[in-house]
């Protein structure tokens, strides 16, 4: 057992503790207390005057999988062969050794959502990871598959364009999406595809990923910019009736009316944070934050790490204050509405009894730039020391 | 209820100004006309527009545009037009491509355009499907009139001139080829109709072909020269489907077939350069001698071949050519929605039709006319000067 002694704890969920404890037992969160006393703890932190925060969650990386310092390029996100790869599993390209992840949980981020690309229409099922740097993958995982990541608008019209290959413009990636649900629908019902057998197993392959998704237990999580992109996912999901997340949602501003009725979560970022040439990102996104929080939308962050790191992420929304939001909504959604969004809340995202010990102890407040962080906790575990 | 009335002396019930003081009494909360009264007692404690010295004519309606699928300055990743990796695909959708916020959505309405037909471009010979949606009124979704107005085709150059830059052999290269590869398609389609599975599996293909088989929708073929009108007549009589031919400079020859088949025709505006050869037989009558034949025409501005604003010109300039105003302002209303179906919501000022009005302060075919205040579904959309202060 171990004690954290005299923090300011900010459980998220709950009102912020000024002086309190926490008592931690094998990988979960056992008891926060005002003064705890127990008698088998072997281990005390003391944490007078220091703050305590859940371990906060990037919403939208591909950490592992686009990795640092690679010496040439190759292409670990899309598989752009085939413009529909629900399947295809993101924690199998996960290296746990990526470099970037040791500097992430250094700075506190804990969680993260490990992604395929965009450049297809469906990529692949985007997974639920600890930072643990070069843990093993039954001790990082959280969830194999959280969603399956998709992407609409230009990145695919682009590079498909750029091979003359289906779907060049947004019609013919909107019916993609739309027969490749058709498709699971009928799945579901007994229906079987009429092919050859050196192609059936990877279509039925692709049938059986998609079937989360039409049960509505996984959302699909679709990358699109342009409100009228965002207005073509709101519009198939609709259709099947299934979960929808959008990603990026950069125009989502225009159209929040809509987006507030349906209770479409967003997940938010990078553009704002960074200048992007693309055509679809020009829209000024953060001028307009403040709606968000006005109108009880679920929203976090990503950084898209590589496009920013994800050591980054607090250091980003730090600014965001200056657009009207408030620090404790930037919280949430660094921490409890990442894991809602990512249907991990359960585990992770707060500080409360059993849920996972993961806990970051710094010197001043988390989005403060010269903030240090001391300790970093995950499972119950010290990973980080100052 | 909320109720609006415009009082004016200028009601132009079926396209034809009556001279006569009246007024129109809106549901605002439906949307529709509720009533149209001639005589000068009007009922009080109801909010009043006077526009006694306007012209009040139904929205204008262009039924074949590709607005929103080509933005206005956003380069090759706004142009959503053409899909031209497959010579055949029904079952693509122009909606899912349309920019509603691209700046021309308010142009048209400020030229008092309320409904377009938004259609996938000619690349392909089969292009995909076309939606009909309101030029204001909120985002996409509210804006929708109908899905699926009709599936686009195209014979003549443009197709072939793309299949013949592919260098794949899936595209047919000469017109026999593309009339043979459109058959095959739909007999593929009856085929797979007729022996429909147990299990349900909706294959977006079939779908698309089984609306058209059903005479949900029709085939709005686009087409040039005299020849091709013959194909698309002979292949709407092969399969017994509707069609809509687009553009179609030649039926002026072909009148009496076209009557007797009881086609309807979109004409492109004439006074475009003749950039392909096909284009040579342009003529500036053809509305007033398919008109006057009994063929049920429209006028569209073909956006962005021509600017949707000048809409109001070409039907305008139709009347220089020989169309009466009434006729004219017929192909640019009550035309264009039967074509794309939507005649039971509007297309016309009649009771129980939604409230798509637009207000001018002149004769709507005169050049120097201009709306003042453009209404759809009974709300005001556009007001002169006040470009976007309402929506």
């Amino acid at each position: 057992m171990l004690l954290i002694k005299n923090g300011k704890i900010f459980p998220v969920t709950y009102p912020i503790i000024s002086k309190g404890d926490i008592l931690i037992h094998k990988k979960k969160i056992k008891k926060i207390d005002e003064n705890i006393q127990c008698e088998s703890v072997n281990k005390y932190i003391d944490a007078t005057g220091k703050f305590i925060y859940p371990g906060l969650i990037d919403c939208h990386t591909h950490l592992g999988l686009d990795e640092a310092y690679k010496w040439y390029d190759k292409e670990e996100l899309n598989e752009i062969g085939d413009p529909i790869t629900p399947h295809l599993r993101a924690i199998d390209g996960f290296n746990p050794n990526d470099p970037g992840i040791t500097e992430a949980m250094q700075n506190g981020i804990t969680s993260v959502t490990a992604t395929t690309g965009s450049i297809q229409i469906l990529s692949g099922q985007a997974a639920a990871v600890k930072l643990i740097p070069n843990g093993a993958r039954q001790d990082f995982l959280i969830k194999p598959c959280i969603g399956i990541k998709g992407g609409l608008g230009e990145n695919p019209k682009k590079y498909y364009k750029s091979i003359n290959m289906m779907p060049t413009n947004r019609m013919a990636s909107a019916f993609l999406l739309r027969q490749s649900l058709y498709d699971a629908v009928a799945y579901i019902n007994g229906w079987k595809p009429n092919e050859t057998s050196t192609t059936l197993w990877n279509r039925l392959e692709k049938l059986k990923a998609l079937l989360p998704v039409i049960q509505r237990k996984i959302p699909l999580r679709i990358h699109a910019h342009r409100h009228y992109d965002i207005l073509t996912a709101i519009r198939i999901a609709q259709e099947f009736k299934i979960k929808l997340v959008i990603e990026h949602a950069t125009e989502s501003f225009l159209i929040l009316k809509e987006i507030k009725r349906l209770k479409i979560p967003l997940v938010l970022g990078p553009n704002g944070f960074t200048v992007s040439e693309k055509n679809e990102s020009g829209f000024e996104t953060f001028s307009h934050i403040k709606h968000l929080q006005n109108k009880n939308i679920l929203f976090a962050f990503g950084s898209d790490h590589p496009v920013i790191a994800t050591a980054y992420l607090p250091r980003m929304l730090s600014k965001l204050t200056h657009y009207g939001i408030n620090e404790s909504s930037l919280l949430q959604s660094l921490t409890i509405n990442a894991a809602r969004i990512m249907g991990c809340e359960k585990l992770i995202g707060s500080i409360e009894p059993d849920k996972d010990a993961d806990l970051v102890i710094t010197n001043g407040p988390i989005f403060n730039p010269r903030t240090k962080v001391e300790y970093v906790f995950i499972n119950g575990e010290i990973v980080f020391q100052r | 209820m909320k109720e609006l009335i415009i009082i004016s002396k200028n009601i132009y019930e079926n396209n034809q100004p009556k001279k006569k003081e009246g007024y129109l009494v809106i549901d605002q909360e439906q949307g529709k006309i509720k009533d149209i009264v001639w005589g000068k007692d009007i009922p009080k404690n109801i909010c009043t527009i006077d526009f006694s010295n306007y012209h009040v004519v139904t929205g204008l309606i262009d039924c074949h545009t590709h607005l929103g699928l080509i933005e206005n300055g956003h380069g090759e990743m706004g142009n959503d037009l053409n899909e031209t990796t497959q010579p055949i695909l029904p079952q693509i959708r122009a909606l899912d491509g349309v920019d509603y916020l691209d700046p021309y959505f308010q142009i048209a309405l400020s030229e008092g355009i309320t409904a377009v037909g938004i259609l996938p471009g000619p690349a392909n010979i089969v292009a995909g499907q076309g939606c009909a949606i309101y030029t204001g009124h909120g985002n996409l979704h509210s804006r929708i009139i109908k899905e699926n107005i009709g599936i686009k085709c195209a014979f003549g150059e443009i197709p072939q001139k793309y299949s013949q830059k592919n260098t794949t052999n899936i595209f047919p290269k000469t017109k026999m080829g593309m009339i043979s590869l459109l058959r095959q398609k739909i007999d593929t389609a009856k085929k797979t109709i007729n022996s429909k599975q147990k299990i349900e599996h909706i294959d977006l293909e079939t779908e698309a072909w089984q609306m058209v088989l059903s005479k949900e929708i029709p085939l709005r073929i686009h087409v040039y020269r005299n020849y091709e009108i013959d194909s698309a007549i002979s292949i709407s009589k092969e399969y017994n489907i509707n069609i809509v031919l687009e553009h179609a400079p030649d039926a002026i020859k072909k009148t009496e077939a076209i009557k007797k088949n009881k086609i309807p025709i979109t004409c492109n505006p004439y006074f475009i350069f003749p950039s392909r050869r096909e284009q040579l037989s342009n003529s500036p009558y053809q509305p007033k001698i398919l008109a006057d034949a009994g063929i049920t025409v429209a006028l569209s501005s073909n956006h962005p071949e021509i600017a949707i604003n000048y809409l109001q010109t070409i039907a305008g300039l139709s009347c220089r050519y020989g169309l009466t105003e009434k006729q004219s302002l017929d192909c640019v209303t009550l035309n264009p929605a039967k074509i794309l179906g939507i005649d039971k919501f509007t297309g016309s000022l009649s009771i129980g039709k939604n409230a798509d009005i637009a207000c001018w302060n002149g004769s709507p075919l005169d050049w120097k006319s201009k709306p003042v205040c453009v209404f759809i579904k009974g709300k005001i959309v556009y007001q002169e000067g006040n470009k976007y202060a309402v929506n």
